[in-house]
């Protein structure tokens, strides 16, 4: 099962979507995609949710109130750097696009109104290509593993790091103690 | 008044007699006027003669009466010798000078002597006639008178006018002689002074003489030392006068050509006549043109001269120009005797003259360079000109493009927000209906299942066609899809508002419509950014270019909702005072520093990031607003906090106001 999450200040776009990929299965090649899909209208909510649960994909608006898709996926990518991006938007220049795919390293860039079997393979090809580099990196670290390159333990940590970015860093202070919120130390 | 006062005491009884006596009284009379008149000797010598006929004649009638009345032979001889005297000595004074002195004596002689006579003699005859007609003898009438005679008082008297008589004619006697002296003295010194006269004649001829030679040495000298060469010719063409001047110029003395008529020789290489020769001939109008063409003309100054002026290869040592002048010499009597000829050597004014035209040409010639340097120039300006017009329309098509991609930016800026606000709609409409497909397909599925009544296919089908959510999501999915379709068709409709083509012209026009109307176009754009408060008042129509002052508003809202970093506020609102109307946009947004607000409305400035802005909105916002609406706009912003642009408006056309 496949998680998505999709942001759109437009609730249509969102329950259109939502039609749109409970009925229709993603695949890419011989694989198919079973989907679970997650919808929000804000921006803000939709980190929340990033924060929470784990994505494999995440599909944004380019222009909305709170901050715009790039923002977005620049954030989302913070919490969850190995999910896929994908930006649907009705209209962005050039700047935008340069940014989404420099800043954030977008799969894919495409275009309202969409043609849904287009973006069906998109979401396919992007899922696809997602399990492929976990599947890639998986095998990589069993050769390294096997090699002696990495430890076990290491290779945990990786893991772990993956699942919840910065915790296998420890912040310390000035003396000696474990900083958990270096904001905290900074209001003293 | 007369000399003689004729009255009754004068007649003597005889008719004949007394009238004679009138007459001679008459003739007297006519003296005194003549000679105080000062007239002429002769009319006094005329009256004289006749007075003396007529005494004459009148003496012979008183004889012949005498006679005829046999008087006293004694008394007719006294009587007529009294007459001869008296005619001997008037003939006598007759011929005396006539002097006014000698006249007035010889007046008084006259009336005296016939006073006496006629109150004397005459009466006396008068008296013995008549008493000889009285019966009386001649002797007894004349014995009468000799009684008279010796009446003492009448004898002392006659007596005394006898004595008067007499000195008077010695007196007479003795100027006669003394005249004649006189005159043989006048005579002779007549003679002396006839004598002197001539010698005096002879002395004035030579004076005359020598004065007229003095003068024609004078004469001479004069024109000789004219320094203006002279030459004088005479009636024969001989000259008379060579002057010195005349000598210099021609390099002929003076002693060689005066007495000849060779005056040619100084002018001309062969024999011809010089202009003073054509004067003396007078046949100037007939041979002036011969020899002189058309460079002669009749001198202003001086009558009957002429002037020419001539180059004479001859003179001098490359020639000579001569002006020169000739006039005609006259006797008393007008009669051309001669003629006189000037000449002035104008040859340096000639070469002044040429050296002038020389350098006129000079100057032509280089004002013709000059000339064609500058048309040169004048060409190259032109051509010059033409390329800055060329520029300048280069320039102008640039303006004009940049106003263009100033619209299209702000068109691009509209077309983000429309764009994504169309786009958005027409999304989730068609992948809706891509859904209302697959779902009309499968109830379809179903219907068809339920036809065929095939009960294990029917719940395949409806477990396919998930009918609960159907039934739930279909009416969802029209209501969202026309709710879409709607919006866009709202949009399109905010568009046509927008730019409606007719409001480009200039009309009343309700601005709070039209301010809503670009609101809506750019609510889209700004949404992200920003909640727009209306607060608007009612408003009149206002005189103005609808479609232009749309483009104001749109500019100050986008600029608006660009200025608000992440969220924030923008204030519209309007109103009236008095004949305009304003209109005021306030965000929430950075603000500007004074740095900046001066600056804003100046063509291309702009703050914001490369592709966002041309820097020509404000510019042109401001151009519409006070250029084409006379209105003003104006700007107050505190950085950090916000600014806020004033647009006011006056409601009718302003005179001064340009048109578009």
């Amino acid at each position: 099962m496949s998680r998505i999450l999709i942001v759109d200040d437009e609730a249509s776009i969102l329950k259109s979507l939502q039609r749109l990929l409970r009925h229709a299965p993603c695949s890419y090649g011989n694989q198919h995609f079973p989907l679970e899909v997650v919808t929000t209208t804000s921006a803000h909510e939709a980190l929340a949710f990033a924060h929470q649960d784990d994505f494999d994909l995440f599909i944004s608006d380019y222009r909305m109130p709170e901050m715009d898709g790039v923002e977005f996926l620049k954030a989302a990518k913070a919490i969850q750097p190995d999910a896929a991006r994908l930006i649907l938007s009705g209209y962005a220049d050039l700047n935008a696009l340069l940014r989404a795919v420099n800043e954030v390293g977008i799969e894919r860039f495409i275009a309202k109104p969409w043609n849904d079997y287009e973006l069906l393979s998109a979401i396919g090809q992007a899922l696809a290509h997602r399990n492929l580099q976990r599947e890639n990196r998986q095998l990589a670290d069993l050769v390294r593993l096997e090699m002696g390159d990495k430890s076990a333990e290491e290779l945990e940590a990786e893991r772990l790091e993956r699942i919840e970015p910065g915790i296998t860093h420890v912040d310390w202070g000035p003396d000696g103690s474990v900083v958990l919120d270096p904001d905290l130390l900074k209001d003293d | 008044m007369d000399a003689f006062v004729w009255d009754e005491r004068y007649e003597t009884g005889e008719r004949d007699v007394d009238a004679e006596h009138r007459e001679l009284v008459r003739l007297i009379n006519e003296l005194p006027a003549l000679i105080s008149s000062q007239a002429d000797a002769t009319d006094i010598a005329r009256v004289l003669d006749r007075l003396i006929a007529y005494a004459a004649e009148h003496f012979a009638n008183e004889e012949a009466l005498m006679a005829a009345a046999g008087c006293d032979p004694a008394f007719c001889a006294r009587h007529a010798a009294v007459h001869r005297e008296f005619a001997d000595k008037v003939g006598e004074m007759r011929h005396a000078p006539a002097n006014s002195g000698e006249l007035e004596y010889l007046l008084n002689f006259l009336t005296s002597w016939l006073a006496q006579h006629i109150l004397g003699m005459d009466k006396s005859m008068g008296r013995q006639i008549a008493r000889m007609r009285a019966g009386a003898t001649a002797g007894e009438a004349w014995a009468e008178e000799e009684k008279l005679r010796a009446d003492p008082a009448t004898a002392s008297l006659l007596e005394a006018m006898g004595s008067l008589y007499r000195i008077i004619s010695q007196r007479n006697d003795a100027l006669s002689a003394l005249n004649r002296e006189l005159e043989s003295r006048v005579a002779e010194r007549t003679l002396a002074l006839q004598e002197s006269n001539r010698k005096l004649l002879e002395s004035e001829h030579r004076r005359a003489t020598e004065a007229r030679r003095h003068l024609q040495r004078f004469l001479s000298q004069i024109i000789d030392g004219d320094p203006v060469p002279t030459l004088v010719i005479d009636e024969n063409h001989r000259i008379t006068h060579w002057n010195r001047a005349c000598a210099t110029i021609s390099g002929l003395p003076a002693e060689r050509m005066i007495g000849t008529n060779e005056q040619w020789r100084a002018f001309y290489p062969s024999a011809r006549p010089i202009m003073a020769d054509l004067i003396v001939d007078g046949s100037l109008s007939v041979h002036f043109s011969t020899y002189y063409q058309d460079n002669h003309r009749r001198s202003d100054t001086i009558p009957d001269a002429y002037e020419a002026e001539d180059f004479f290869p001859e003179l001098g040592d490359d020639g000579m120009w001569l002006y020169f002048t000739a006039a005609p010499l006259r006797d008393a009597n007008g009669r051309i005797i001669g003629a006189i000829e000037t000449l002035q050597n104008v040859t340096a004014r000639h070469r002044a003259q040429q050296a002038l035209l020389d350098h006129q040409a000079q100057l032509e010639t280089q004002v013709a360079t000059r000339t064609a340097e500058l048309a040169e120039a004048n060409r190259k300006l032109a051509r010059e000109q033409a390329e800055l017009t060329q520029l300048l329309r280069r320039v102008e098509d640039t303006q004009q493009q940049l106003l263009q991609s100033e619209k299209m930016a702000a068109i691009g800026q509209l077309a983000a927000g429309v764009a994504h606000e169309i786009n958005n709609p027409v999304g989730f409409v068609n992948s809706n209906l891509g859904m209302l497909k697959t779902y009309a397909g499968q109830l379809l599925t179903l219907i068809d299942a339920y036809e065929q009544g095939d009960t294990a296919c029917l719940e395949q089908a409806r477990k396919a066609a998930d009918l609960d959510f159907l039934r739930q999501d279909l009416p969802a999915l029209l209501a969202e899809s026309q709710d879409g379709l709607n919006r866009v068709t709202r949009i399109i409709q905010d568009l046509k508002d927008f730019s409606r083509v007719d409001q480009a012209e200039r009309q009343r026009a309700d601005l709070n419509a039209a301010l809503e109307s670009t609101l809506n176009v750019v609510r889209n754009e700004i949404k992200y950014k920003a909640d727009v408060t209306l607060a608007l008042a009612p408003l009149p129509e206002v005189d103005c270019y609808p479609a232009q002052i749309n483009q104001v508003f749109m500019n100050l809202l986008v600029n608006a909702a660009q200025a608000i970093p992440e969220r924030g506020r923008i204030f519209v609102r309007s109103g009236v005072d008095r004949d305009r109307v304003w209109f005021e946009i306030e965000d929430t947004g950075t603000g500007m520093s004074e740095e900046t607000r001066r600056r804003i409305f100046d063509p291309f400035f702009t703050t914001k990031p490369v592709g966002k802005g041309t820097g020509l909105g404000l510019s042109i916002s401001y151009d519409i607003v006070v250029k084409k609406h006379g209105g003003s706009l104006d700007v107050s912003s505190t950085p950090g906090e916000g600014s806020c642009f004033r647009i006011e408006l006056p409601v009718t056309r302003q005179n001064n106001s340009a048109s578009p």
